[in-house]
């Protein structure tokens, strides 16, 4: 189900409103798993049987690694319950690719190695749903978490319906727990909470979910033509076009993803959960390091605690160092798709952080230099980082490999041509627009540090007007046509 | 009484959620049904286009030609438009031909329509006729174009809403709701008018040897996700094209054909040109009966016939899914036609 349909709009009302009429707790929680399921199977059908395959999964190995004793037996059954997710993920996910290479290595060597495609639909939203679950065993596993007391509480944490397809990724240790919350300052001290709609929930929940409406329906699916005419066949463009497509295509992710995330993260709020922050401005960022701190933060911060930390670090040499990031990157560009340009992005990720690390090393002077505490020396900090991070977009949004090559090619040696450029921009005047006014407002957040919280403290009155304007900007620049989140593939 | 008082803060919300919903959405539809009526007004002005291009045309054929000229007369509907007379002149110029091309195509225009203006065709003496056609010309019901892939909305369709509910109450049969299937699109033609310095789309003559007209809005090539999200809203009825011996439109083509070649004037068919998204809804039966219309106008007529179908479906040329821009960027469409021409009179 998307978020951007009418469908969606009524099955929200709907689960708010039994909220308010329901007012046992596990009769709440029951629907809100079969509200979960629903919102599930709506668009993936058979399919959510992998998701009931993943919940219960974990829920039982989490049970089987907190009871056993021994550390071998734990670690047996540990390895044992991340081959079950991994292995899913694995055969849905890459199964495909991985016989495409095998098959394009073969004919290199001329070994006739054609197996077929097992052409497997890809189920959404499994990369997400996997990395939830894995949270949960090895929370277990390292002694941070107790099981969950009951499955119905765990099917929650798994099928969240508002974070389900697209993250942001929880973490079992800080979902689990709002289930079970105390309830505190209120007549029965020792009742375990219900849901229960409060109105600054219900008001910041709102002004988020319109966030992120403006950000999908008016400006992502706004910037899209203008992003797809550059980029679905870039050969023969100019310098200044694959920059423009660049900047577009960054600007368009992020809407599109943040977006998301603001609907998620509002949805779960007025519901009572909290969800943690994905994005906090990127496009700010001064280094490669503090752009993955501010960009996709659920899984940045997964792939650290999960991936590079038991990798070791920066707790070994220099040079593990270096490759560890590049290790993480790698992978985190793999598990957005089954695709080379996925991994290229991926690895050049992983090339500006450890070139950053190196840096910082190599010349730790530089990093408290007065300099870079200077506006010049941190306005050059944001234009350097942007620039790297805008190159890597291309990867990620040019799917042919020869195509990657050409646009980045033209990005970084320029051409100076503005023959096709000009008469480009005439004909996407409404894209630009829609990029200069996110670049002001994006500004403005910046400056004012919590746009959404700063509106959703107004006045009714100024609160009503602010939502009028999204809405009427959402309603006069609809398209007619729902347009697919990008980070639904993933 | 102490739910109430905790659920009023939050019905408060809601209340102002509404509110400011249906403030939005009152906005909206006010600003939308004021500008149909301003683009309704425009429409009406343009639709002069007709009379004045008959006018035209009228007081073309009128006119004492010069009895030297070499005429070539270019005929067909809308799809025609986009042919540079200009362009065709200085192309046979350049290749030592002596002769003059108009570009008399008009919108709508049907082989029963051009039949009422034979008689001052062939007065005016042209040597060749170019007459361009295509599949759309062969119909019975000529309006066919209809609104398809009715998008998934966040706003409720009132047509349907009220036809459901108010299916015998006649007050909003006079109010068109289409706006509701891409807005965008009406709010960015809506901001174009706003923003025109002229009064009025007024119809120009782009060649001027021509007497076709065309409104400014004929010159903006789409994008090709602009013609995608063309093809997603507007399809096409294919009530299908009659057999060529009971095809009345064939019937009356012939005559004219016919006619022309009595009076020793050559004919040149050719099939006009269609975007890759119009020519994907087109049927293969469809196809299909096109080619035998074809076919038996080459047969009767012993002519060749020049397919330029399928040349420009991946070109950003368009105007929309079936018309070329009337652009100096489409000139690719004139050129092909100038060599068509050239290839004739050579032969």
């Amino acid at each position: 189900m998307l978020f951007n349909t009418i469908d969606f709009v009524i099955f929200f009302i709907t689960v708010l409103s039994v909220f308010v009429i329901i007012k046992n707790r596990k009769f709440q929680h029951l629907f809100l798993v079969a509200s979960s399921y629903f919102f599930f199977y709506y668009s993936s059908n058979y399919l959510i049987t992998l998701l009931i395959y993943t919940t219960i999964w974990d829920f039982y190995f989490g049970k089987l690694i907190y009871e056993s004793t021994g550390t071998r037996r734990k670690k047996v059954l540990f390895i044992a319950s991340l081959a079950g997710n991994l292995g899913l993920l694995g055969f849905f996910k890459y199964v495909d690719f991985a016989i495409t290479q095998f098959s394009i290595l073969g004919n290199y060597f001329d070994l006739g190695t054609q197996i077929p495609l097992l052409n497997l639909a890809l189920p959404i939203g499994i990369s997400f749903y996997t990395f939830h679950s894995i949270t949960y065993t090895v929370s277990i596993y390292r002694g941070q978490l107790t099981p969950a007391k009951s499955f119905v509480d765990y099917a929650i944490f798994v099928s969240f319906f508002p974070q389900l397809v697209a993250g942001p990724i929880l973490r079992a240790k800080d979902f689990l727990p709002q289930l079970r919350e105390k309830i505190e300052n209120f007549e029965t001290g020792t009742r375990l909470r219900q849901i229960l709609i409060s109105s600054s929930n219900l008001k910041m929940g709102i002004t988020l979910m319109a966030f992120g409406f403006l950000k999908k329906m008016f400006f992502a699916d706004n910037i899209s033509p203008m992003v797809n005419d550059i980029f679905n066949y870039p050969v023969g463009q100019e310098s200044f076009t694959i920059i423009l497509g660049a900047i577009a295509f960054g600007i368009q992710i992020y809407c599109d993803f943040s977006g998301y995330s603001d609907i998620a993260i509002g949805a779960a709020m007025m519901m009572g959960f909290k969800i943690p922050v994905n994005f906090n401005k990127p496009y700010f960022a001064t280094s490669p390091s503090d752009f993955w701190r501010r960009w996709h933060i659920s899984l940045s911060s997964w792939l650290r605690d999960y991936l590079y930390i038991p990798l070791g670090g920066n707790r070994k040499s220099n040079v593990r160092t270096y490759l560890n990031l590049f290790i993480v990157m790698f992978l985190g560009g793999l598990w957005h798709g089954a695709s080379w340009n996925f991994v290229i992005w991926g690895m050049l990720h992983g090339l500006y952080l450890a070139l950053h690390k190196f840096i910082v090393n190599k010349f730790p002077i530089l990093q408290n230099h007065t300099f870079f505490k200077t506006k010049t020396g941190f306005l050059l900090s944001i234009f350097v980082t942007q620039y790297l991070v805008f190159l890597a977009w291309i990867a990620f949004r040019v799917k042919d490999f020869d195509q990657v090559l050409y646009s980045m090619q033209k990005y970084v040696i320029l051409d100076f041509q503005i023959q096709q450029t000009i008469p480009f921009i005439l004909a996407h005047k409404v894209s630009i627009a829609v990029i200069v006014l996110f670049i002001v407002l994006h500004f403005i957040s910046y400056k004012k540090v919590n746009l959404p919280e700063k509106i959703s403290n107004l006045s009714l009155l100024h609160w009503t007007i602010c939502l009028v304007g999204i809405m009427l900007l959402i309603f006069f620049f609809y398209n007619g046509k729902p347009e697919d989140f990008i980070y639904f593939q993933f | 009484m102490k739910l109430l008082i905790t659920l009023q803060p939050n019905l408060k919300i809601i209340l102002t959620v509404l509110i400011a919903f249906f403030v939005a959405l009152l906005i909206f539809f006010l600003v939308f049904l004021l500008n149909q009526y301003t683009i309704e007004k425009r429409i009406d002005s343009s639709l002069d286009i007709y009379t004045e291009t008959r006018r035209l045309q009228k007081n073309f054929y009128l006119q004492n030609f010069d009895p030297n000229e070499k005429r070539i007369f270019i005929l067909g509907s809308s799809q025609i438009q986009a042919i540079n007379s200009t362009y065709i002149n200085e192309y046979l110029s350049i290749n030592n031909q002596n002769y003059k091309a108009y570009n008399l195509a008009y919108p709508a225009e049907t082989p029963e329509e051009r039949l009422k203006t034979l008689d001052v065709i062939i007065s005016a003496k042209p040597k060749i006729v170019l007459y361009g056609i295509s599949n759309r010309d062969f119909y019975t019901d000529v309006q066919n174009e209809i609104s398809i892939n009715k998008p998934a909305s966040l706003l409720p369709d009132p047509r349907e809403l009220f036809q459901e509910k108010f299916g015998g109450l006649d007050i909003f049969a006079n109010h068109n709701f289409d706006f509701l299937e891409n807005p965008k699109l009406t709010t960015l033609t809506m901001i174009t008018l706003l923003l025109r310095t002229e009064p009025q789309d007024k119809p120009v003559q782009p060649y001027p040897e021509s007497p076709v007209l065309m409104q400014s809005r004929d010159a903006i090539i789409k994008s090709d996700s602009e013609m995608k999200q063309l093809a997603s809203i507007v399809g096409y009825r294919f009530t299908g094209i009659d057999p060529p011996e009971k095809n009345e439109k064939l019937i009356t083509l012939k005559k004219i054909i016919g006619e022309l070649q009595k009076n020793n004037i050559k004919v040149i068919i050719f099939t006009t040109p269609q975007s890759k998204y119009y020519l994907d809804s087109i049927p293969d039966y469809e196809k299909k009966s096109f080619d035998s219309i074809l076919t038996s106008i080459s047969s009767d007529f012993g002519i060749n016939i020049f397919s330029l179908r399928d040349n420009y479906t991946n070109l950003t040329i368009w105007n929309d899914l079936t018309h070329i821009a009337v652009n100096k960027n489409a000139i690719i469409y004139s050129e092909d036609v100038a060599k068509i021409l050239l290839k004739e009179i050579q032969s």
